[in-house]
């Protein structure tokens, strides 16, 4: 199965040189987002924080049904992390555990 | 169920016990299930926000060689060199039953890529940035793994959550109400029997 990224062009470069299979550069990033997590062949979409940021509803949407593949993960882009960013994984930890889990040293 | 609708008999009081009991032993069952997937879920909690913290660092140090390498040769360059990037072999999905809920696993690979780009058109920042990403990938997969895990471990604990309160909260309770009003009931008939007995025979004996 195939991993396949969405992200900006910059984190593009790397990703390709890293090889993902598929590397997207969004116009329309709802529309791309959509073909991808319909299709059978692709295992984890990585997608970055900020097209995460702007789609966040469908991304949301998605977690919340009942599909196993492929799996999204978000990860920084190549301008670093954006702040206050709440991924979508800490909101499923809210739902189901009831509070933000924070872990003190 | 209403309490008003069921019939205070005996027949009905033992069919109540009996939900009752079943009620009991299912609440207790679907606790220690959700104990069980939460403990699970921590787990797999800390385990992501430790290779969070390490693949930030990864991919971050990977994007700073990157960016030195476009200011050094420029970046029609590099992203010549990265068209000629091995892509990585399929990668295997299988899942994994953990307590009844189904948990995607992926198959390691063993990537070893060779550089493809020309030595002399490149330079030394861009293979530290090639090294960096592909030392980053197997992270990767495994951050996708575990967050994986975390996404339907959460959709079950929720559901498994639910099914919990609705016991706790409405079933069993009603259950211990009707059985209350059938005993209740079933007491009264007893006590009224019992005087109309002892009336009549005192009637009986004054005759």
């Amino acid at each position: 199965m195939k991993i396949v990224a969405m992200c900006d062009e910059e984190t593009a470069i790397g990703l390709k040189l890293a090889g993902f299979h598929e590397v997207y550069i969004p116009g329309d990033a709802r529309k791309i987002f959509r073909e991808v997590t319909s299709r059978k062949d692709v295992a984890v979409l990585f997608i970055t924080e900020r097209i995460a940021e702007g789609i966040s509803k469908d991304l949301k949407e998605y977690l919340l049904q009942r599909e196993d593949l492929p799996i999204v993960v978000e990860i920084p882009d190549k301008k670093g992390k954006l702040p206050e960013h709440v991924d979508n994984i800490s909101m499923l930890v809210r739902r189901a555990v009831g509070v933000d889990i924070e872990r003190r040293k | 169920m209403k309490i008003e609708s069921v019939k205070p008999t005996r027949m009905e009081l033992l069919n109540i016990r009996n939900r009752l009991s079943l009620a009991e032993k299912g609440h207790k069952l679907l606790e220690d299930k959700r104990d069980a997937l939460v403990e699970r879920f921590l787990k797999a909690i800390k385990e992501r926000d430790d290779l969070r913290k390490e693949i930030d660092a990864l991919l971050a140090e990977a994007f700073d060689a990157l960016t030195d390498a476009e200011m050094i040769i420029g970046i029609d360059k590099v992203k010549r060199a990265v068209d000629t990037a091995q892509k990585l072999e399929e990668i295997e999905v299988y899942t994994e039953n953990v307590m009844g809920v189904k948990v995607p696993r992926i198959r390691e690979i063993d990537f070893k890529p060779k550089l493809n780009y020309s030595l002399s058109d490149t330079c030394a920042r861009l293979d530290d940035a090639f090294v960096l990403f592909v030392k980053l990938i197997p992270k990767l997969l495994k951050l996708a793994e575990v967050e994986g895990a975390i996404w339907r471990l959460s959709v079950e604990i929720e559901k498994t959550k639910r099914r919990v309160n609705v016991l706790e909260n409405i079933l069993i309770p009603r259950l211990k109400e009707t059985k209350k009003y059938i005993e209740m009931q079933l007491e009264e008939r007893e006590r009224e029997d019992f005087f109309r007995r002892k009336r009549m025979k005192a009637i009986m004996e004054k005759k």
